[in-house]
């Protein structure tokens, strides 16, 4: 069994680092096709000649494509992602500056993204076509069919401007000194110093964003695993559990949810990378100073490498995430687990 | 009681006390400023007869919202926000004050002589200025800025490059330039070149660079730090997110008793965002706004409106090699037809005010006495009936391109075309939303470069000078989003250039205005308004903001002026 498994990840590894080549091929050529001489809008648009060149030099951009790629793929294996044209560093630094800040948003957007549907998907799913059922599933059209930043609006308007419970924006409030950076990660680092009102103070910052960015995948993992709930519910043994009375909470709980949250894992995954690259209006809103809204500004500016690495973080995020998530209906579901015994 | 009622009576206990607790240990609400860096001792009541023993002045912050990530190195900046920043921590030869022109107390330099020819100046600097190193200034630290921003090539060189020749210090308080042409506004373009303290970067040069021996000519630090000796430094910057500057308490110039103490410059939200923040007095400065917007807020209590002019056009830019706009009827009949109040009131009338001609009416050598073109559909009709494409109008139909970046951009566009149709129906212009980097790519060549641009146009530096040369000289031809109109005209390049040459300032002045009248009558652009640019602002706390309010100087550099705010406490 553990071979088996062993196995499995080996593959599941290769798979993800071919996906990752072919993106990164994908997203290297496409970045090159977009409108605008990177090396003239770097040096300025009136800049001498010899500051142009130098420019393209610098970023490589007088060689063969092929060349290009090749060299710029060496620097990435030795961690070096390039330099960027927007701010004028490595993009690895700026990653490490603005990548903790949207992991951050993102870890407690699927806090409450995973708990709430968890938590509504199973009162819909326990009591289906009564008023819990009903009450989710016109949450989950609202939710669903409203994007992210027009809730980031909408929460703002209401809890920073109309209730004033929530900060409008930004990270931490301007009389907090930030703690010393540790990690990058605000909250993580205001721990690690001692610095509890500063944690307090990044959280209070961070519910509303988070929140907002968390509404659409929170209720369409509540409609999926309500899915799930009631077709299980249908099956034979569940009809068994109710004739020999088991109850109530057994059956939904050990019968009924963990089979159903085998699809709902699967989305919660997707969730996770698609959250990461939707976050940037969330940020836009709520200014905060993340990747996501760097990746766009980096698009709009025609930063090369930023745009690369930007994709391809988000690519290796949802690869990861997908990767967890084979990993968990391996554990939960014994049908897969046979599945990869025998193959 | 079940275990599950149990469970849930516990659950719902601790979410109670956790969110008191939560909110109890919240820092306190965003205050109005001033903070006081220091807390006051409490007292008991014996101790309230004796006077307070030494008090610490409260610390006067301003938060501002710009353009990120600011480039904080002198020699790449490019970005109007990058500017502001820049002019707050480094200090120039030479500058503009408050009346508008160049003020000698203001600059490094106490006074210069130009040499009869006008190819060398000389500067003689101010003693005693000290950067925030607490190294003296001397003119080594200006020949070392002059030859690094030429090196690198970018950002402000451009204007430096094709006319200084050479550098030298003649003693520590001396400084000879010697140019490769006559540049009669060469002062005002020094009002760009910052002086950085050239031991400071020395230290702190990355070996691994391209220039040479210089190595990176320390970039990579002066990105998150600075070497000047303005009235600022830099106090924090972490690049896109937070740029944190802080008086230099040893400026040897001018500062505002009540200037902020400090200024956190952060990057701009969407503009809700920035409403809110600004109602809670979560931010002191907002950004760029749509006009609804502040139109919406104008004449509410506490909240300003700023007029900062710097130079900013709103312009129709014509290409004048494609037809029919090769045809300078067809082109004065679009300028006659033009409704420019109604495309001032598309814009933001009450910060916008009629046009003069391709250079903004308050900018040091612009005239007082030239009349631009005012809408007359009579006038507009003759001129048409004039050009040799009257009879196939239909047959060309123009294209105007805006940029989908700027959607304020829009409206003044489609009044544009709407006064195009109200001449003659068969003239059809298409308005075309266009993202800035295909406009950019466009203007590269006469054959891609659409029939009208919409371009905001402003100076490199404060001078009419400036203007001309960009936008209408024939060297610029060719390097996009300058000179977009492909005037390409031989006589026009000569008149420039002959002004630019005269070093006799109102000499120059005065052959500026004849070069505007000729550009008037052949109109490469259709100028629809200058404006100011509107921000709004904390106008109960911030008491006086001279660029704000439209004062002079007038150059992009000098809006957020800090130095020169006064805030309440």
């Amino acid at each position: 069994m553990r071979r088996d498994l062993m196995r499995f990840i080996a593959s599941r590894i290769l798979l993800i680092l071919f996906a990752l080549f072919g993106l990164s091929v994908l997203i290297f050529v496409l970045a090159r096709v977009l409108p605008g001489d990177p090396a003239r809008m770097a040096a300025g648009w009136a800049a001498p000649d010899y500051a142009v060149e130098a420019m393209r030099k610098k970023l490589g951009l007088d060689k063969p494509l092929p060349l290009q790629y090749v060299s710029w793929l060496s620097d990435v294996l030795k961690g070096d992602l390039g330099y960027s044209i927007y701010t004028r560093r490595s993009v690895t630094i700026d990653a490490m500056q603005y990548l903790p800040k949207t992991l951050e948003l993102i870890l407690l957007t699927e806090i409450f993204s995973i708990l709430g549907g968890i938590i509504l998907g199973t009162l819909a799913g326990a009591f289906p076509y009564r008023l819990p059922d009903n009450v989710v599933r016109v949450l989950a059209y609202v939710a669903i069919s409203m994007p992210a930043f027009v809730w980031a609006i909408i929460l703002q308007l209401i809890f920073a401007r109309a209730i004033p419970l929530f900060p409008a924006g930004g990270q931490l409030s301007p009389e907090v000194i930030p703690p010393p950076q540790i990690t990058g990660f605000i909250m993580l680092d205001s721990l690690i110093s001692g610095r509890l009102d500063c944690f307090m103070d990044a959280l209070h910052h961070t519910i509303l964003p988070a929140l907002s960015l968390s509404f659409g995948s929170m209720m369409q993992n509540a409609r999926i695993l309500r899915m799930g709930m009631t077709d299980i519910r249908g099956k034979d043994f569940m009809l068994l559990g109710d004739a020999l009375g088991l109850p109530f909470r057994l059956r939904v709980l050990r019968y009924q949810l963990k089979p159903a949250s085998i699809p709902a894992i699967t989305a919660m995954g997707m969730s996770v990378g698609a959250d990461l690259a939707n976050a940037f209006l969330v940020e836009n809103v709520y200014n905060w100073p993340g990747f996501s809204r760097y990746g766009v500004t980096a698009m709009l500016n025609k930063d090369l490498n930023a745009i690369v690495a930007v994709v391809l973080v988000v690519g290796v995020v949802y690869a990861i995430a997908n990767f967890i998530v084979d990993l968990m209906v391996i554990w939960l579901d014994p049908r897969i687990r046979h599945g990869v015994r025998s193959s | 009681m079940t275990r599950t009622q149990l469970i849930l009576a516990i659950l719902v206990l601790i979410i109670i006390i956790g969110a008191a607790a939560y909110f109890l240990t919240l820092p306190p609400a965003a205050t109005p400023t001033p903070t006081s860096p220091t807390t006051t001792p409490t007292t008991t009541p014996t101790e309230m007869t004796t006077p307070p023993t030494t008090t610490v002045p409260a610390k006067k912050t301003l938060r501002v919202f710009l353009t990120a990530p600011i480039q904080m190195d002198p020699a790449v900046i490019l970005d109007w926000a990058s500017y502001q920043s820049v002019q707050n921590t480094y200090d120039t030869l030479v500058r503009l004050g408050l009346a508008g022109d160049i003020d000698p107390k203001l600059g490094l330099a106490e006074r210069w002589d130009v040499s009869s020819d006008g190819l060398t100046y000389k500067f003689y600097l101010r003693k005693g200025v000290k950067f925030h190193s607490g190294r003296e200034l001397t003119s080594k630290d200006v020949v070392f800025s002059m030859e690094r921003l030429l090196k690198i090539g970018q950002g402000p060189a451009a204007i430096f490059a094709p006319i200084v020749d050479s550098i030298k210090a003649i003693d520590d308080y001396t400084v000879e330039i010697k140019m490769k042409q006559v540049y009669g506004p060469f002062l005002y373009a020094l009002s760009t070149f910052y002086v950085l303290d050239s031991e400071e970067v020395k230290q702190h040069i990355k070996p691994t660079g391209e220039y040479g021996e210089m190595g990176d000519y320390g970039k990579e630090w002066l990105l998150t730090h600075d070497a000047g000796s303005g009235p600022y430094k830099i106090k924090e910057h972490l690049v896109g997110e937070r740029l944190v500057l802080e008086r230099f308490k040893d400026y040897w110039g001018y500062v505002n008793p009540n200037a902020p103490d400090e200024v956190t410059i952060l990057p701009a939200p969407e503009a809700a965002t920035q409403v809110s923040m600004l109602l809670r007095k979560e931010i002191d400065i907002t950004y760029t706004l749509p006009a609804e917007t502040i139109k919406e807020m104008m004449g509410r209590e506490g909240v300003g409106v700023s007029n900062q002019l710097f130079g900013q056009q709103f312009v129709f830019v014509l290409n004048t090699k494609r037809p029919p706009l090769d045809d300078v009827h067809i082109r004065r009949a679009l300028a006659y037809a033009l409704d420019y109040e109604q495309a001032r009131k598309a814009f933001l009338e009450e910060f916008s005010q009629p046009a003069i001609g391709p250079v903004a009416r308050y900018i040091p050598g612009a005239p007082k006495d030239v009349t631009y073109y005012t809408r007359n559909l009579a006038l507009a009709r003759e001129e048409l009936r004039k050009s040799k494409y009257y009879n196939e109008l239909d047959k060309y139909p123009i294209e105007l391109w805006w940029c989908a970046e700027a959607a304020f951009e829009e409206k003044p566009s489609v009044v544009f075309a709407t006064s195009v149709m109200e001449l003659d129906p068969k003239l059809k212009i298409e308005v075309v939303k266009k993202p800035w980097a295909s406009i950019y790519d466009a203007t590269f060549k006469v054959e891609s470069t659409p029939h009208i641009t919409v371009l905001l146009s402003t100076p490199w530096f404060p001078e009419v000078g400036s203007y001309l040369e960009l936008k209408f000289h024939s060297k610029y031809a060719g390097k996009s989003l300058i000179h977009v109109s492909w005037l390409l005209n031989s006589t026009i390049d000569k008149m420039i250039d002959d002004a630019l040459s005269t070093v006799d300032q109102s000499a120059r002045f005065s052959k500026y205005k004849n070069i505007l009248e000729v550009i008037n009558s052949m109109v490469p652009e259709i100028v629809a308004f200058d404006y100011g640019m509107a921000v709004l602002y904390r106008k109960d706390y911030i008491i006086s903001w001279p660029a704000g309010e439209g004062k002079p100087p007038y150059a992009v550099q000098y809006m957020y002026d800090f130095r020169f705010m006064e805030l309440k406490g």
